[in-house]
């Protein structure tokens, strides 16, 4: 499936065509699972499968031994750092400043390396020497069946926190609640949403265009940090709702408050394992005793990512109860 | 009457040479003229509009001089071949495979150096890299203009004349 899918290619052709070979090289089932590429300079080149750190030899087999592997040279970095930034590094300043690329078909470079600081803050990376490939995948669907729980006949949307431990499939699920919003689904007509993505995780913009499917009535703001960007967004895109990932700081919480009073609806993240967990985090806490939010997802890894354990009213009682996992067709 | 058609052929054939010996400078002077435009507008494309590469050459290619046009091309399609090449090495190829270029080896020399900083830094550098090329190709051009000042006419004179002096002897 996904070497037979052409956003593959944009994988591809941003690796150095050593590490591309080898790749290529990888069984079908093994491709298809991939989450991960790491390169490090004069380290074994490294894949993250189902969980786990595996080493690749040149022939594309995993090897234990880390002397097997293919040790990536300072090469093969220079030529990924070019080709990851198709040969422009100046397009891409802001984008190496934050640490990583977004590229066409919605995959993520993280980057790292020696910073230039120029007057206290990041001017730019150089002398590049780790990447981090990350398959992102959409997983169209995911949200489907909690939907009901979120939104009511006609247009209510309800204020909903997503509480996830990290790697929980947390930004799948919010990306797909967006999707579904914006489209409108069977009994709900679409509203229109706008997702403040300061990370360029959630839509995956390339050059500001959404790499990852979030919905025909959605307005995307990349890279825009979230308590900037939501006042941003309410006063220039009149959204019903807001999605934003990871909040936390005083600034976001704040900002969340102004679209709440302008009649926004909120949906957005946090770090934690369940309820008690984000009772302890500062600021934060204030929303739940306050009763902002309507709903809490939450979130494991139960069934594997993506798990869905639990939703919760906004007395913090239990509405659904899980584990549920949406076996999702990977895209 | 053969002699006096053999008479005209030399002597045609004697100013054509010169007049081509001439134009290579006219055309020398014309393509340097040609880069700088087109470096100028790259730097516009890179600092303002801060496209990629693969696409200010593409653009390029539609807009600068036939021979300049062909290099631009060449090295857009390279980039966009996604073979793994990079914007210097794509630069460096163009300029092997455009073919005449009526440039002398010193200005191929700048254009190489020239693309070797290409795509590789930040916007500051970037834009210190094409003024410095952009200096030295005003020195050839101007180098250039005075070449051509002072051999076009030499050459389509002596054209001319040879072709009479030709004749002369032959006569």
């Amino acid at each position: 499936m996904i070497n037979k899918s052409k956003n593959y290619d944009e994988l591809l052709y941003s690796l150095p065509f050593t590490v591309r070979n080898i790749i290529n090289k990888l069984d079908d089932n093994l491709k298809e699972s991939l989450e991960e590429i790491r390169l490090r300079i004069d380290k074994p080149l490294m894949i993250h499968v189902d969980n786990q750190e595996k080493f690749l030899s040149i022939d594309g087999k995993i090897v234990n031994s880390p002397k097997l592997a293919y040790i990536v040279t300072n090469e093969d970095c220079e030529k990924a750092l070019q080709l990851i930034s198709k040969s422009s590094i100046y397009a891409f300043e802001n984008e190496i400043k934050n640490g990583y690329i977004t590229l066409k078909g919605g995959y993520r470079v993280g980057i790292c390396g020696k910073c230039v600081l120029e007057n206290g803050s990041i001017k730019t990376i150089i002398n590049i020497s780790g990447f981090n490939y990350r398959i992102v995948r959409q997983c169209i669907g995911a949200s489907d069946e909690i939907m009901k729980y979120i939104i009511k006949y006609p247009n209510i949307v309800y204020n909903t926190l997503i509480i996830s431990p990290p790697q929980c499939g947390k930004t799948t699920l919010l990306r797909d609640i967006a999707r579904n919003i914006s489209n409108g689904m069977a009994d709900f007509n679409g509203e229109n949403v706008s997702i403040i993505d300061e990370r360029s995780e959630i839509a995956a913009c390339f050059k500001g265009n959404p790499q990852n499917d979030v919905g025909y009535r959605t307005d995307v703001l990349d890279s825009c940090p979230k308590h900037i960007g939501i006042l941003m967004m309410i006063r220039s895109m009149s959204p019903k709702v807001i999605i934003t990932d990871e909040i936390g700081k005083i600034e976001d919480i704040l900002a969340i408050h102004e679209a709440l009073n302008a009649g926004v609806n909120i949906i957005t993240t946090v770090h934690g394992n369940n309820v008690e967990d984000i009772m302890r985090k500062k600021y934060i806490c204030d929303m739940l005793n306050n009763r902002e939010f309507d709903r809490y997802v939450i979130l494991s890894r139960k069934l594997g990512a993506g798990t869905i354990d639990a939703i919760l009213d906004k007395e913090f009682k239990a509405i659904f109860k899980g584990p549920y996992r949406k076996e999702c067709s990977l895209l | 009457m053969i002699k006096i058609i053999g008479m005209i052929m030399v002597l045609i054939s004697s100013t054509l040479i010169g007049y081509l010996k001439s134009l290579k400078y006219t055309l020398r002077r014309r393509t340097i003229r040609a880069i700088l435009s087109s470096l100028n507008i790259l730097i516009t494309e890179i600092t303002y509009n801060q496209i990629t590469l693969s696409e200010a050459f593409a653009k390029l290619s539609e807009t600068s001089e036939s021979g300049i046009g062909k290099l631009f091309l060449i090295a857009s399609q390279i980039l966009n071949s996604n073979e793994g090449y990079t914007a210097s090495e794509a630069w460096e190829i163009a300029l092997d495979k455009v073919g005449d270029l009526n440039l002398n080896q010193d200005d191929i020399r700048i254009l190489k150096s020239f693309g070797k900083g290409l795509g590789n830094s930040d916007i500051y550098n970037q834009e210190k890299n094409f003024k410095f090329t952009s200096e030295l190709l005003k020195k050839q051009l101007s180098d250039a203009e005075e070449l051509s000042k002072k051999n076009e006419k030499l050459y389509k004179n002596l054209g001319v004349l040879v072709g009479i002096a030709v004749i002369i002897i032959f006569l």
